[in-house]
């Protein structure tokens, strides 16, 4: 592909998203000159790329475009919310022929009548058609083909296609998507791969892809040579090397350390993208679900300039989807519901990102009906779910948690939109193989918040290795206060369980060999007991031996083990050996 | 001494078909590059471009706002203001400041009737 049409299109899919950003914001702020100029701009632009790269069509309906934006300025017209639609559309035929032109290096035969349709619609007078939202949402592969066809001429289905069938070929996710994988629901983009064009060359983005994955092995790989280089050196001092050279090595084992945990930052660095990536596109899509649903709902984002790793911003997308499809669909209320309640129009869901410690925490929360505990209780009960002895039992908090149960849902019908509610299931399966969990709050008639809590990386972390059971453990540094010597005086029996007193608190003594199902060691003299934190409680845990701390790579399970509670993941050791990281969070609870 | 000509606009794609054309009419040409308004200023005052050809259409300073005050601090230099929007009031305008209007997109022709009478006038000057 020759490098004009490459900028051109890394241009124009840059102003496209600013326009449409600036069109949603312009809905809900019509008096924001800044937001105006910079889609008057957005738009102007756009039309010299086309005439640069001669393509006519394109020319001429961004020239349209920039017309209905001067008669707005003019006050000749006013930017109502069929307007709003109408130009998104325009953007949506656009992003159409940017991908064609991507696959064939040309505007297709197609694009004069579809200009020309376009450009009849922005004319004052005219109304665009209105259809359903579509029964399914069809596989990525299968929207590709019948996008072109359709864009245009249909409303919101096809408008709401477009932007699902742009997104999707945006949001270029990684080559192995069994990295991040839920078991697909229907319409999953985790089947979804980037098209190649015609002559078989991938699209740019992939090549960097590859090259930045390249570079992350190696380094991952040098940290391994590294951690062997010390432990080697080590084991060299012990046997008498001569005390000089043991200093000096020690030292560039020193240097050593700092360098490769430099590089390794550095590639994680290239394998950020800002969360702007996945979030800048569900404004939109929020937007065509309330035309859908025929509510009116409004999408406001924050945070979005945070900086994550590749893979999980490319695997934030369904879960976010699901959540917001549940907020529109189950969540927020009619038109009329909302007045009655004397609650706001349009309803806002808040998208927000926001660093906590060494998580990184996706909220979407929203101001709807809240989740309704009796329906919960009698779904439940209905489907057998639980009995309603443990039903009655539960806290508010467990009940909640239901709505995470495989085949749960307490929607009345099944609506078209979130099928049978079976996302929150999906949801929380796809963000535990990211190494994150999945929280929930709800208060009746004011709102749900849906929490995301995930890690900023999967990648380098410092872990103790501990010895349960004859075998080896990490548990992340992170959620280590405080290790010491165990020695029975410290301990109480409290029943059949023994307790620890610990800074003025009395902890549960939790064994790790209990918990991990291993045999207690015979001898109690070298264990040691670790404290950990999490979410604020703290638990002592026994082990048999403490090992060292080490930095290491860590990787999340995948394929058939993704998910498995209390497993953070796995890492290489220097020696070989296989060291899998606890998640203690999910073990103790 | 090589002729320094300034490019600035805010589309990388603009000044790569810009600098396209001026490679074909004046290939010994040293060409420079500018994103926006500040690096427009930096680098008029550290490399001192002999012609400058500045995009209207830029987010921060309009181009006509900036050809002003490159007109002002470097009165000799050539200045051409490029523009899709064809209207009399825009070529008006940038005649008053003292800088040349040309019609987006660029065409070869206009681009070195512009650049003929640059040359010339840095010539006599």
């Amino acid at each position: 592909m020759n490098e004009f049409l490459e900028q051109f299109l890394i241009e124009s899919r840059e102003l496209i998203a600013q326009a449409a950003d600036d069109l949603l914001a312009l809905e809900y702020s019509p008096k924001d000159t800044g937001r105006f100029d910079s889609l008057f701009r957005a738009i102007h632009t756009l039309k010299g790329a086309a005439g640069i790269m001669d393509f006519g069509a394109m020319s001429r309906l961004s020239h349209a475009a920039e017309e209905v934006l001067s008669a707005v300025q003019t006050d000749i017209r006013t930017m109502t919310p069929e307007l709003i639609t109408d130009c998104l559309a325009c953007l949506d035929q656009i992003t159409t022929w940017l991908a064609a032109m991507e696959a064939s290096e040309a505007l297709p035969d197609t694009a004069e009548a579809e200009a020309e349709r376009m450009i009849v619609r922005l004319t004052p007078g005219n109304v665009a058609a209105d259809t359903e939202w579509p029964s399914h949402v069809p596989s990525p592969k299968g929207l590709q083909g019948s996008i072109s066809a359709d864009a245009g001429t249909k409303g919101h289905t096809a408008s709401a296609l477009a932007v699902i069938a742009s997104i999707l070929r945006q949001a270029d996710l990684p080559a192995d998507p069994g990295r991040a994988a839920a078991p697909n629901p229907p319409g999953s983009a985790n089947n979804f791969e980037a098209p190649n064009d015609t002559n078989g060359v991938a699209r740019p983005m992939r090549t960097d892809m590859a090259r930045i994955d390249a570079l992350m092995r190696l380094s991952g790989e040098l940290v391994v040579a590294k951690n062997a280089l010390r432990h080697e050196v080590e084991s060299a001092q012990q046997a008498g090397m001569p005390k000089q050279h043991g200093q000096n090595l020690a030292r560039i084992c020193g240097q050593f350390d700092r360098l490769t945990a430099d590089l390794l930052r550095a590639s994680m660095a290239a394998r950020v993208l800002p969360l702007r990536q996945v979030f800048q596109h569900f404004p939109r899509l929020v937007r065509e679900m309330a035309a859908g649903l025929n509510k009116k709902i409004r999408l406001v984002t924050e945070g979005d300039t945070m900086e994550v790793d590749r893979l999980i911003v490319g695997a934030l997308f369904e879960p976010v989807l699901h959540v917001l499809r549940n907020a529109a669909d189950h969540g927020v209320e009619s038109t009329e519901q909302r007045e009655a309640a004397g609650k706001p129009v349009p309803a806002i869901i808040r998208l927000s990102a926001a660093r906590l410690g060494e998580e990184m925490v996706i909220e979407i929360a929203d101001d709807g009906r809240g989740i309704d505990l009796a329906a919960i209780r009698a779904t439940a009960e209905a489907r057998g779910i639980v009995s309603p002895q443990a039903l009655a039992a539960m806290s508010q908090e467990e009940l909640q948690e239901l709505i995470f149960a495989p085949g749960f849902s307490t929607a009345g019908s099944v609506s078209n939109l979130s099928g049978r509610g079976v996302g929150m299931d999906a949801v929380r399966v796809a963000i535990r193989g990211l190494g994150g969990r999945v929280a929930v709050q709800s208060r009746l008639g004011a709102g749900t918040i849906i929490r995301f809590h995930l890690p900023f990386t999967v990648l380098l972390t410092q872990v103790l290795n501990v010895e349960v059971g004859g075998q080896i453990f990490g548990i992340p540094l992170a959620v280590v206060v405080e290790t010491s010597r165990f020695r029975p005086e410290m301990t109480a029996k409290l029943g059949a369980a023994e307790t620890i007193f610990w800074r003025s608190e009395t902890l549960l003594l939790i064994s790790l060999a209990q918990v991990l199902h291993l045999p207690e060691a015979a001898s109690k003299e070298a264990a040691q007991v670790v404290i950990v934190e999490h979410s604020g409680t703290f638990s002592a845990l026994k082990v048999d031996r403490l090992g060292k701390q080490i930095e290491v790579m860590l990787k999340p399970l995948d394929g058939l083990l993704a998910g498995m509670p209390g497993v953070a993941g796995t890492a290489l050791l220097s020696d070989g050996r296989v060291l899998i990281v606890l998640e203690l969070q999910e073990l103790l609870n | 001494m090589t002729i320094k000509i300034l490019i600035v606009d805010d589309s990388k794609l603009a000044r790569m078909s810009v600098a396209k054309l001026l490679s074909g009419l004046r290939p010994g040409w040293t060409q420079l590059e500018a994103a926006n308004v500040d690096e427009a200023l930096a680098q008029s005052g550290e490399e001192r471009p002999d012609i400058i050809l500045l995009d209207f259409n830029m987010p921060s300073q309009s181009g006509l706002e900036l050809a002003a005050r490159l007109r002002e601090s470097h009165p000799h230099v050539p200045v051409a203001i490029i523009s899709a929007n064809i209207q009399v009031e825009i070529a008006e305008r940038a005649a008053q400041v003292g800088a040349i209007f040309l019609a987006k997109p660029l065409t070869e022709a206009a681009l070195a009737e512009f650049l003929d009478a640059a040359e010339a006038r840095l010539a006599s000057s």
